[in-house]
């Protein structure tokens, strides 16, 4: 019994340590060792409905596509970088936000747009923009029909112990590989976000708003504050 | 004086008019349509992984757009075989100069097994001239330090060690902003540095208030090169593009 119980306090101390060593890469893999997989194209047990039932977006192929409401990740982030890939479909007889339109929401409240804009708008509205609070810095958008890809680096809002925002949210964003957002400051939640309390973690969101856009290879790694 | 003459005279600056109105409206038309053209030029046209507005560096066939570091034109003397160049015969850099930018590196260490510390596979990339480095070495699975691998070097150890094994192809993504001065020379901003080593981030704009080989050289006041270290380890490299920021 004690040996067992040593044992089990040895394996505890020794797996923090451990966990410091072990390299992020083994080769020439993309996806870091400490990152979080919350969807590797196979299935959505990750993610819910905002009203907690299973996420039912279509599967097939190695990606999901959006169907019967937004859906949420069940675990919850503060601190992260994120990597997400999407698929506009081609939408010609639409314009403006109907036009493939979606949205990754950081901390179920900061709304990273998707949305066509390939070849034309770069405002807060259009693709990459933060919605309705920074433009990106260039439309980096590729034609639809092509997987693109969202780096973010996220810092979530901060407060002190009587509840008073010390320090805004921040986000950096690649798209496409090309900077977009640089440690922008978020002084307010985006529309349609979910997250009451923003001194707590929250989950990742990704929208459905009516149209047919696909996603794939989603990771996130939480960083230490 | 005969009225022809004084005809000819109002024709003539009429002439002028018109020649001086149709060449502005021909010169604004010109730069609405560069503006207009510049401003929805897509950056990407399919699945192509390098930006519209990118200047490519290095294309893996030839060091046109590098020099020996010191030299106006003396050609590069890396060797450059199979896509990648490898250092080789001095410190190389840039023909173009640069300030704030976004700069895309791939770099492959060779395993020295037997070397230890700043020389195994020790090389760098330098920005706004020999100034601010990045380091390259093989520190893979070590406790990254202020000399390792993706260091800003001397003043920042990366946020984690993202470190692929050496004989593996690996990224930095650099976004780099230059020092600000004021019209007296005074600096009212240092130097920023946000990196991404194999897509992890390993640097949050991050404050480099000095060069990095010395903190007592004088910080560039103008755009200049990016340099390639020779640090005397066969490191090789391929795929380079830069974008300036504004």
């Amino acid at each position: 019994m004690n040996r067992i119980v040593v044992f089990i306090a040895l394996l505890c101390c020794a797996l923090p340590a451990s966990a410091a060593e072990t390299p992020l890469f083994k080769g020439s893999e993309s996806i870091p060792a400490d990152a979080v997989i919350l969807f590797n194209g196979k299935d959505l047990a990750n993610w819910t409905y905002l009203d907690g039932r299973p996420a039912d977006w279509k599967v097939a192929d190695g990606y999901m596509e959006v169907r019967g409401g937004n859906i949420r990740t069940k675990q919850e982030f503060g601190d992260c970088q994120i990597h997400i890939e999407f698929w506009l479909p081609r939408m010609d007889q639409a314009s403006g936000q109907g036009r493939a339109n979606s949205g990754v929401y950081v901390q179920g409240s900061y709304e990273i747009q998707i949305l066509d804009s390939y070849g034309f708008g770069k405002e807060s509205g259009d693709c990459g923009g933060i919605y309705g609070i920074a433009a990106p810095l260039v439309n980096a958008c590729r034609p639809p029909e092509h997987w693109q890809s969202y780096d973010i680096l996220f810092r979530a809002p901060r407060y002190d112990d009587k509840g008073n925002k010390v320090a805004n949210a921040r986000l950096t964003v690649l798209h496409n590989g090309v900077l977009i957002h640089e440690n922008v400051e978020l002084p307010n939640a985006t529309a349609a976000g979910i997250q009451r309390d923003l001194a707590k973690p929250g989950p990742l969101m990704l929208q459905d708003h009516g149209n047919p856009v696909r996603f794939r290879n989603i990771w996130i790694r939480p960083l230490a504050s | 004086m005969q009225p022809w003459k004084e005809y000819t005279g109002y024709l003539r600056i009429t002439e002028v008019f018109m020649i001086r109105s149709i060449l502005i409206a021909v010169l604004a038309a010109v730069i609405l349509s560069m503006a207009a053209f510049s401003q929805t030029q897509p950056l990407f046209k399919g699945t192509e992984s390098i930006p519209a507005d990118a200047i490519v560096l290095f294309d893996g066939k030839d060091l046109s757009q590098w020099v020996q570091r010191g030299s106006e034109d003396e050609p590069a003397k890396w060797k450059v075989e199979n896509g990648y160049t490898i250092a080789g015969g001095g410190d190389i850099w840039t023909r173009q100069k640069f300030a704030d930018c976004q700069l895309h590196v791939e770099f492959w260490l060779p395993l020295m097994a037997d070397r230890s510390g700043q020389a195994r596979a020790n090389s760098g990339v330098f920005l706004q001239g020999w100034n601010y480095e990045v380091q390259i070495l093989d520190s893979y699975g070590q406790k990254p330090g202020k000399g390792d691998c993706g260091a800003i070097y001397n003043i920042h150890p990366p946020m984690v060690n993202a470190c692929r094994p050496p004989e593996t192809w690996q990224s930095f993504d650099i976004f780099f902003h230059a020092p600000k001065f004021d019209e007296k020379g005074n600096k009212i901003a240092n130097a920023r540095m946000s990196v991404l080593l194999n897509g992890v981030w390993i640097h949050e704009n991050a404050d480099v208030p000095t060069c990095t080989p010395s903190a007592s050289m004088p910080e560039p006041r103008e755009p200049d090169r990016i340099v390639l270290q020779d640090h005397g380890c066969p490191v090789r490299f391929r795929n380079i593009w830069v974008r300036p920021l504004q």
